[in-house]
């Protein structure tokens, strides 16, 4: 099975053979393996974790808003953002995860609650992309 | 004849220019190469989402307010991709100019054209020359040319779309085709052209949530990508004009060096020979 991740900015990932694919999809979490029928499903904001073939080390991918697609033992995900564990800046994220948690607790107007509300959302995900593979 | 302080003067100020130009040029040369860069990463993107919406059209017959048709007589929105900064040969000008001639070409066409500006120079001519104020202007578009950028511009053109303020949404930009060439390209962004081609083979795909809130989605990001494109070959543009026009300018400022030594050299050779002159013939008039 082949995996491609591309964002506007880069390549992630490139027709990477891959055991297995785990998704954030709109339902929840789904698990792709070889043969899995054609699928089309958006993406939210959560980790990507694939395994390389024959390698036994689970990387992961953290994304934001994405769109994913499955044929023919070929799994494309295009993401509005992608990151590896290497290139999160776990401090950052951090500080994203506390001013966002901070900023939901003091009282903004429901526009602004639902901005971070996403931005947590998203702070979480880095910060467990990033420990994962320490 | 000019004297010697001035000439040295100028060949020294001259000299001086030409270093700057020098600076210019190197600094264009490498910020090309990165916008360069990102453009060809942004294409594969750009090409799954156009694959995908292609897919799902053929699939399924959906109808979207993203598709369809310019109405006659609407109302159009020209988006003008120029600099901040000038010294950059005919980068802003060609742009200006196309949309100067659309505007006049197509007054009668439209019940109204507005335009927005990002860069300084396009809006600061438009508001000189044509007494027109933009409804916007973007700045820095060089200094933060992300995606995000990109993504907020279209997200703001979207929202005059689907509110009905504009029928049309055109973007006019400098297509980089090289260092030396740029086209300038106009295209029509909103609404979105349904292509028919080519036949993609068809496969039943399970859509989650369905079909309709992927295609609304994707055209959702495929209208940013576009943008994107046009943004960083905007950019890409304007660092290889300014990159040829300081090359330009920088031979220019040697030519000038050169003919300027050329004549102080012989203005100072005519003035020693004078005092030599002088001299042998003092010396001669003495012994007499």
């Amino acid at each position: 099975m082949l995996l491609t991740v591309v964002t506007p900015e880069k390549k992630i990932l490139t027709d990477v053979a891959v055991e297995d694919v785990t998704l954030p999809g709109f339902r929840g979490e789904l698990n792709i393996l070889d043969g899995h029928s054609p699928l089309m499903t958006t993406l939210s904001a959560g980790s990507v974790r694939f395994k390389r073939k024959g390698s036994n080390i689970v990387e992961s991918v953290a994304v934001s808003w994405g769109y994913c697609e499955v044929a023919n033992d070929v799994v494309n995900i295009l993401a509005e953002t992608a990151e590896t564990s290497q290139e999160i800046n776990l401090k950052r994220a951090e500080e994203a995860f506390k001013t966002s948690e901070k900023m939901m607790m003091s009282d903004v107007d429901p526009a602004q609650l639902e901005k971070y509300r996403l931005k947590r959302e998203r702070a979480l995900v880095r910060i467990s992309v990033a420990k994962m593979n320490q | 004849m000019a004297n010697l302080q001035d000439i040295r003067r100028k060949i020294h100020s001259t000299k001086k220019t030409q270093q700057t130009t020098r600076a210019m040029k190197m600094v264009s040369a490498a910020k090309l190469r990165r916008a360069q860069e990102r453009i060809t990463q942004a294409r594969p993107y750009a090409r799954k989402i156009n694959d995908v919406i292609h897919k799902l059209a053929k699939s399924h017959k959906l109808e979207h307010p993203l598709l369809g048709h310019p109405e006659e007589h609407g109302k159009a929105l020209v988006v003008v991709l120029t600099s901040d900064r000038g010294l950059c040969g005919g980068f802003n000008n060609s742009v200006i100019r196309h949309a100067g001639n659309f505007y006049n070409q197509n007054k009668s066409k439209y019940s109204k054209i507005d335009f927005l500006f990002v860069g300084r120079k396009g809006a600061d001519f438009f508001k000189r020359q044509k007494g027109i104020e933009p409804v916007d202007v973007i700045y820095n578009l060089v200094t933060d040319v992300g995606y995000k950028l990109a993504a907020d511009i279209s997200e703001r053109l979207l929202q005059y779309y689907l509110k009905g303020e504009y029928t049309e949404i055109r973007i006019v930009y400098n297509e980089f085709r090289s260092a030396i060439s740029q086209i300038v390209r106009d295209e029509v962004v909103l609404p979105l052209r349904s292509k028919e081609d080519e036949e993609s083979e068809n496969i039943d795909f399970v859509f989650e949530p369905d079909a309709y809130v992927i295609l609304d989605q994707l055209l959702t990001k495929h209208f940013a990508v576009q943008v994107y494109k046009c943004l960083q070959e905007s950019v890409a543009s304007e660092h290889g004009a300014r990159m040829s026009a300081m090359e330009n300018a920088t031979k220019n400022a040697g030519e000038i060096i050169n003919q300027m030594t050329l004549s102080y050299n012989k203005i100072r050779q005519a003035a020693i020979t004078t005092e030599l002159i002088e001299i042998t013939s003092g010396a001669e008039s003495l012994k007499g």
